[in-house]
């Protein structure tokens, strides 16, 4: 179950920056203004780092083996 | 309508002589209904963070918790990007009147981006629009810009200040007519020097 839970999170991470690289992709290459598509290039990839990485940080943290108890089989 | 400088735009295809005389987009009140879902969802999740510690002193520190934490930030990412593809839809969809053409780029999604144009010669009708009383109130609506042909026109969706530019439309038509006009003279008075040489 916990590998299944692992497998699970992989995907939905690879997803998420998957979608995040075609933002940036067309931030930066269709902006006809460059000083803008910088700015929100560089915000949308600072946030989404800032959350992906304590998204990472809690799942990791998550006790799987204690909440998954009444489901392990 | 306050002077922008619209020269330090840039776009693909765009010529060496060619000057951007306004970039349209839509009005922000058009994105402002999909942001607003988007904002009432986050403060819904955290003011859901605010209620479970009053309603469970003990949960703070529980694994649960742990995993409720979890779950709202995977919700949160998830908005975040949400909001980034609706800024991009928004965005992205755009009008740029030049000195030469008008261009219509609509992005819809991240995969399908339509590009076209259409040069000021071709065009024979300028409509402006502005219908309800929201639009009414915050000046915005649609401009629909005709040519010869009754099945070809290009659309400027609920954009700021309809008038102004259908009135920028207009003007470059008349200077384009006026330029087309006087390449005749030019042309016809050449051509009567020509017969009088021979």
């Amino acid at each position: 179950m916990q590998l299944f839970f692992g497998i699970t999170y992989l995907l939905f991470f690879a997803g998420v920056v998957i979608a995040s690289l075609f933002i940036v992709f067309h931030l930066s290459r269709y902006s006809l203004n460059r000083r803008l598509a910088a700015g929100m290039t560089s915000l949308f990839v600072i946030v989404t780092a800032i959350l992906l990485w304590s998204n990472s940080a809690l799942f990791f943290s998550l006790p799987l083996e204690t909440l998954l108890l009444p489901v392990n089989f | 309508m306050p002077n922008h400088d619209f020269s330090r735009y840039h776009f693909q295809g765009q010529r060496e002589s060619e000057i951007v005389l306004r970039v349209v987009h839509r009005h922000w009140f058009d994105i402002a209904t999909h942001f607003f879902v988007v904002v009432l969802f986050v403060a819904a999740l955290f003011g859901s963070l605010s209620i479970i510690p009053l309603l469970h002193p003990d949960a703070l520190g529980s694994e649960m918790f742990r995993f409720v934490l979890f779950i709202q930030n995977s919700l949160i990412l998830l908005i975040w990007l949400y909001a980034f593809l609706v800024w991009i839809d928004y965005f992205f969809d755009v009008w740029i009147i030049t000195n030469e053409r008008v261009i219509n780029i609509e992005q819809k999604g991240l995969f399908v981006r339509t590009v076209s144009e259409l040069k000021f010669s071709r065009i024979q009708d300028v409509t402006s629009e502005v219908s309800g009383m929201i639009p009414t109130m915050l000046n915005f609506g649609d401009v629909k810009v005709q040519t010869a042909s009754e099945e070809d026109y290009f659309l400027f969706r609920r954009v700021p200040d309809p008038y102004h530019v259908k009135d920028l439309i207009m003007e470059r038509l008349r200077t384009e007519r006026d330029d087309e006009i006087n390449r005749i003279v030019e042309a016809t008075q050449r051509g009567e020097k020509f017969r009088s040489a021979a």
